[in-house]
């Protein structure tokens, strides 16, 4: 039965757990969020991301839980709770969810490169060079994906750095006034949030592959703590950096931001960021991708390469046929109300389902 | 793996897609001039540097007339044998006429669209026809107008009176309710090009204009600043000049939370050195220094206060008054 049992020399330490939930959960998502987060809540968006970061410790907490009871990976943890058909019927739902955040991450850094740098370069040559670089890591297994994980997040931290440069420019009482909004824009904001957050829920999958996983739970924690800090330093930055009517006019405020630094041998620093976000991005991807083929692999007993193979051909065909500003508009309305409801709404409750088993059965 | 390796192979074919952006080969814009007609068509002009040896500040201006400011780019690519690129645009300058017909928000729609631009971009307004101070040639002859003019304002940005400003700044404020905002202004004395004081926005359009006198206290009272130079006359007999170097000042708002009598206390501090003091008396006596001092804090809060009075009779609000209150005090709302 336990075919989601790892050989230990594919396994990673539990300390890579953190730069897993990390790089994933940075992604396109910080580029953008300040705009609909300043839109509804201003100078309170800051409550909303301590929100939504407390909100995902205790997603953590639910799948740690989850895995404790039962260890394996979610498609085993559905089996074992709904049975074999509604069980498959979810991990099914997983599966696409992954793909779907996959190609949202892709297709709106290609949408970032095209307003920003190469405005005729078609879109499908971007998601073809990325496609075979994800599927190039993806070949290398799981610890290669870690690997790419760790290096993604060391090689982008100095981009923290460029956010003090804008401090130069700003206004300090844009933060005030605090607390005058009402608890429901407050909400209203968290959910905006949601895809600067997502991702810590790829545990699901590669749960199995950390050695010694119930120790990697303080990593896991670490990984979102220092998202939510870094989204909160970015929308704190952006608050003063821009004036309200600014922020909610400007797509991309943390690109923008960055293009008011001129250092003495370069004048245009956001064609840097813009290139160098290519890093951040691929952890996204990668690791997106990862689980879903890993997904159907466990699902359908198929060598992982070939569903890789579909869905790169899925998502390279999207590109080519569908205009890359109007695909990005349905994936995001898919993962920002839908994906992440069904993410917040089901854990918990396999949580439960899970949880009142055990007890049946013990008695 | 050779099959990876065919594939890496291929990957130079994607280099072609983008098309590259040779120096040699575009006309780089270094700055932007806009005039409005008297058919309310905009004249655009674009100061393009000519890169051959021997030829330091070689320059050329071409020109042209649409409806819009981003069409006049098109056209003037049009008459030229390179097409006229944005990249590297520090300064772009409206004329003083057209900014006073037409919302600032409209005019730089598009330069804050545009992604070639930067947000570092100087914008600044032209007492008179800007097609004269594009076509003045600049005192060094090593550089291009457009650079000439973009150097002027970030000297005086540093060691002057003029207050920080670029696309983003001026922006900031500008999209704020009431708009109220400010933009240094340029004017042509006797062929040549010089600061002029700053211009006053208020619903996105120009309606006054501060003075060059006054903007070491205009400076003052926007932000915190470190050079500039203020020159008053002592009062007494000999009337005689006083010249005073700051070397930090700065001013801070004292908003006050009662609802009845809202009021804001500005308190200016200012540290500075005397420069010049017309005048034989030494100035290591300190009682000479104390009147100094209580002199030219009365001609500061005079020059304040009619200024501020200025900005209260047109109903401006170029210092942000509004969002320091609106800080402290989260029930008031703004007014149009």
């Amino acid at each position: 039965m336990n075919q989601a049992g790892v050989n230990e020399k594919y396994k990673v330490s539990p300390f890579y757990v953190f730069f897993l939930v990390h790089s994933m959960q940075t992604g396109v998502g910080i580029l953008s969020f300040q705009r609909v987060l300043a839109k509804t809540t201003g100078t309170d968006g800051w409550i909303s991301i301590l929100l939504a970061g407390l909100i995902v410790h205790i997603m953590i907490w639910v799948i740690y839980k989850i895995f404790s009871i039962v260890p394996g990976d979610i498609v085993s943890a559905n089996n074992q709770a709904f049975g074999k058909w509604i069980g498959n019927f979810f991990s099914l739902l997983f599966i696409l969810y992954f793909l779907i955040l996959g190609m949202t991450v892709m297709i709106s850094y290609i949408n970032v490169i095209h307003v920003w740098m190469f405005d005729e370069v078609p879109s499908w040559a971007f998601a073809l060079v990325f496609l075979i670089l994800i599927y190039y890591i993806n070949t290398g297994g799981f610890r290669t994906i870690t690997g790419i994980a760790f290096l993604c997040s060391i090689l982008t931290y100095w981009l923290l750095f460029v956010l003090f440069y804008a401090l130069k420019y700003s206004e300090f009482t844009n933060l005030l006034p605090v607390f005058h909004h009402t608890l429901s824009d407050i909400w209203k904001g968290t959910r905006s949030t949601s895809l600067t957050m997502l991702g810590f829920e790829m545990i699901v999958m590669y749960y199995p592959f950390i050695k010694d996983a119930k120790s990697s739970q303080k990593y896991a924690h670490g990984g979102a703590l220092t998202t939510t800090l870094i989204t909160l330093f970015v929308y704190l930055v952006s608050l003063v950096f821009y004036s309200q009517k600014q922020l909610q006019l400007t797509i991309w405020p943390t690109l923008t931001l960055t293009s008011i630094v001129e250092l003495p041998f370069i004048q245009r620093f956001e064609y840097i960021d813009v290139s160098w976000w290519a890093i951040v991005i691929i952890p996204n991807m990668t690791i997106a991708l990862w689980a879903a083929s890993r997904g159907f692999k466990r699902l359908f007993s198929v060598q992982q390469k070939y569903p890789l193979w579909g869905m790169s051909i899925i998502i390279l065909l999207t590109n080519i046929f569908v205009f890359d500003i109007d695909s990005l508009y349905i994936l995001r309305k898919i993962v920002n109300p839908y994906g992440a409801l069904f993410i917040a709404l089901y854990l918990p409750l396999l949580l439960v389902v899970i949880y009142i088993k055990k007890m049946r059965k013990r008695l | 793996m050779r099959k990876l390796f065919l594939v890496i192979l291929a990957f130079p074919l994607l280099c072609s897609c983008a098309q590259p952006r040779v120096v040699d080969e575009v006309n780089m814009s270094q700055s932007i001039g806009y005039d409005i007609l008297k058919n309310d068509n905009i004249e655009g002009m674009f100061v393009i540097p000519i890169f051959q040896q021997d030829m330091m500040g070689e320059y050329q201006i071409l020109s042209g007339t649409s409806t819009t400011t981003s069409d006049v780019q098109a056209v003037v690519s049009k008459k030229a044998d390179k097409p006229v690129l944005l990249g590297q645009t520090r300064i772009i300058l409206f004329s003083e006429k057209m900014v006073r017909e037409i919302g600032m928000t409209e005019l730089t729609d598009y330069l804050y669209r545009e992604p070639q631009l930067g947000n570092r971009v100087i914008l600044a307004i032209v007492e008179g026809k800007v097609k004269n101070v594009i076509n003045s040639k600049p005192p060094n002859k090593n550089v291009n107008i457009g650079i000439f003019l973009s150097g002027l304002i970030n000297q005086q940005i540093k060691t002057g009176n003029g207050p920080d400003t670029n696309l983003h700044l001026f922006l900031g404020n500008a999209l704020e309710s009431g708009g109220d905002s400010y933009l240094p202004l340029f004017k042509l004395i006797n062929n040549e090009v010089s600061v002029s004081g700053a211009a006053l926005f208020h619903e996105n359009k120009m309606v006054s204009k501060v003075p060059t006198d006054d903007m070491f206290i205009f400076k003052t009272l926007v932000q915190h600043h470190r050079k500039g130079i203020y020159k008053f006359k002592l009062k007494d007999k000999q009337e005689s000049d006083i010249v005073v170097e700051s070397i930090r000042s700065g001013s801070s708002y004292e908003v006050s939370g009662s609802e009845r009598n809202p009021s804001i206390t500005i308190k200016i501090k200012i540290k500075g050195q005397i420069k010049e003091s017309m005048r034989s008396e030494n100035l290591t006596n300190r009682k000479m220094i104390k009147k100094i001092e209580k002199e030219m804090e009365a001609d500061l809060t005079k020059q304040a206060n009619r200024l501020m009075k200025d900005f209260q009779e047109k109903s401006l609000d170029p210092i942000g008054l509004k969002e320091k209150y609106h800080a402290k005090n989260k029930k008031l709302t703004y007014e149009h």
